[in-house]
């Protein structure tokens, strides 16, 4: 469906803002793209979606060369940006309706396909308020129900639920969901948890280069032990023999047992700290791979490539 | 292009335009009428010190600056808008609407936003200088000529914008700068030249319909190169537009 290789893009010619990417995605997958602010997941995106040329790697979509012959692979997407915003005096049904027609659906089918993803997205009973009176989830719900109509065969979300409350983030995600089987997803996003949820695979990113990729359980296995210790208000170091990272002023410790994660959270209070114990999430994988790939000093044992 | 292909982008330029021109027409009145102030402010004040005879002048420069203005220079504005600020345009590269059918369906909703203006324009023109139907003739697609070359010059213009505040206030200049200190609002003959009106296609428009509507005693020559002139900008400004209305971006 997606294959990348050696993608790259300078600006400059100077700095990179994405360095050598290799992608392959199969039909009908979620693919999620993780990493801080900064790390190039959009412009990754920027470029599957055909929007911005790579100054450097081939990319084959749909088995299409997407560099070559981008208008034969657009029809064939459906791209919701970063902070993309529906206009504010249309409704969401004009908005997913104009959009359908726009991907050459004819008048009527484009009637009944925004009906079915208004239905489906529960925005049915708002279809006639215009967006400025509409809440922030409900104006996302729309950008997504106009993807979700679309019927396309790959589908970009660029951090689709930034913003949203814990309500609207489930509305999307449900959509999400409910894209997955018919098309391929491309997500990026900052919520870790949405990852989980959702995706078959999980790209990490930092500094325009993939980290790591894998399943969400692929990944946890990347990384030492099955619990996690925040420790916080300690100067010195208590945990020796554990592998752990430095982050700004607190240290995530990562340990096999629950009994070890008590040890230390009892050490660390003893020592005037704070400490909270939990499972291990994609989120320590990315703060581990991330921190340690560049504060290799600051981190302990690294386990993982 | 398959006819089917050009039915699509036909009918999506139909769409565009009731979308983002009509729509905002029925639910946006208070813009339209803000956009109306400007050139019938300058009728106001042309009446008020010219009396009837400058008021003609001004209602036909004020149609000319309502299509320049309303219909065309405010495309920067909104192409800048909907590229920047909601990114409807990203969205729209993976559809079927090619980047020319976006220009047009762009250009075509601003008009349509600016037809109820046209329209308090022309009746008042029938009202106070009864012009005759048949000259509609030629007014008509001499607008059409001033339409498509400020809608197309205000587009390329929008490619370069990369705030939308810079947008927005570009086309409040283009439309001070091309279409109300040029010989607009007034006749071109008050100048040491009346040749001054070529140098921008509202005055040129302007001083047409002077020659055609209020018989103003113009210079064959200026009237034959005031419509050479329009027609090679509609040509070249909507060229660039095309050059400039691709889809992939560099940065």
């Amino acid at each position: 469906m997606i294959k990348a290789e050696g993608l790259g893009k300078t600006y400059d010619g100077v700095k990179w803002a994405l360095r050598n990417v290799d992608l392959s995605v199969n039909r009908g997958k979620v693919v999620t793209l993780l990493g801080p602010n900064g790390a190039g997941k959009t412009t990754l995106v920027r470029i599957l979606t055909t929007e911005l040329e790579p100054s450097a790697g081939k990319l084959t979509i749909l088995g299409e060369d997407a560099l070559r012959n981008p208008e034969r692979v657009r029809p064939r997407l459906a791209s919701i940006p970063q902070e993309a915003k529906p206009i504010y005096f249309v409704t969401p049904y004009e908005l997913v309706f104009s959009y359908l027609v726009f991907r050459g659906f004819s008048i009527s089918d484009a009637r009944v396909e925004a009906r079915r993803a208004l239905e489906e997205l529960g925005l049915w009973d708002v279809r006639d308020k215009i967006m400025n009176n509409l809440s922030g989830g409900y104006k996302r719900r729309a950008l997504v129900a106009m993807a979700l109509a679309s019927n396309a065969e790959l589908v970009f979300m660029d951090e689709p639920t930034t913003g949203l409350d814990v309500f609207s983030r489930r509305g999307v995600w449900d959509a999400l969901a409910r894209l997955k089987g018919n098309s391929t997803v491309i997500l990026t996003t900052h919520y870790i948890e949405e990852a989980e949820f959702l995706s078959d695979e999980v790209v990490i990113m930092n500094n325009g280069a993939v980290v790591s990729r894998g399943t969400v359980n692929e990944l946890l296995s990347k990384i030492n032990g099955e619990y996690v210790v925040e420790v916080y208000g300690i100067n010195k170091p208590i945990f020796e023999g554990y592998s752990y990272v430095k982050l700004n002023n607190r240290y995530l410790v990562y340990v096999d047992t629950s009994e070890d994660s008590s040890l230390i959270a009892q050490e660390c209070t003893r020592m005037g700290g704070k400490a909270l114990m939990r499972r291990k999430t994609l989120e320590d994988v990315v703060i581990r791979l991330i921190e340690g790939w560049y504060n290799d000093e600051s981190s302990g044992d690294l386990d993982s490539d | 292009m398959s006819l089917q292909g050009i039915w699509t982008q036909i009918k999506s330029v139909l769409v565009f335009a009731w979308f983002y021109g009509w729509l905002a027409v029925v639910r946006e009145p208070f813009w339209l009428v803000s956009s109306l102030l400007n050139p019938l402010s300058i009728v106001v004040i042309m009446t008020v010190f010219g009396g009837v005879h400058y008021m003609s002048f001004g209602l036909l420069g004020g149609l000319a600056m309502a299509v320049s203005s309303s219909g065309g220079f405010t495309i920067i504005g909104d192409a800048t808008y909907l590229r920047l600020e909601l990114k409807f345009q990203s969205m729209l590269i993976n559809t079927r609407l090619n980047p020319i059918s976006y220009t047009l369906g762009l250009a075509l909703s601003e008009l349509t936003y600016a037809l109820p203006g046209l329209a308090v324009f022309i009746i008042l023109m029938q009202l106070i200088m009864h012009v005759p139907a048949s000259l509609y003739l030629l007014i008509v697609p001499i607008l059409t000529l001033e339409w498509v070359t400020a809608s197309m010059l205000g587009f390329t213009l929008s490619t370069l914008m990369n705030d939308v505040r810079y947008g927005w206030s570009l086309s409040g200049i283009l439309g001070f700068l091309l279409g109300t200190l040029p010989p607009v609002f007034y006749p071109a003959y008050l100048l040491p030249t009346p040749y001054v009106a070529l140098v921008s296609p509202v005055s040129i428009v302007s001083t047409v319909l002077q020659y055609i509507v209020l018989r103003v005693n113009y210079p064959l020559t200026l009237i034959r190169l005031s419509i050479i002139t329009l027609l090679a900008e509609t040509v070249v400004f909507t060229i660039l537009a095309l050059r400039k209305s691709r889809w992939r971006s560099i940065r």
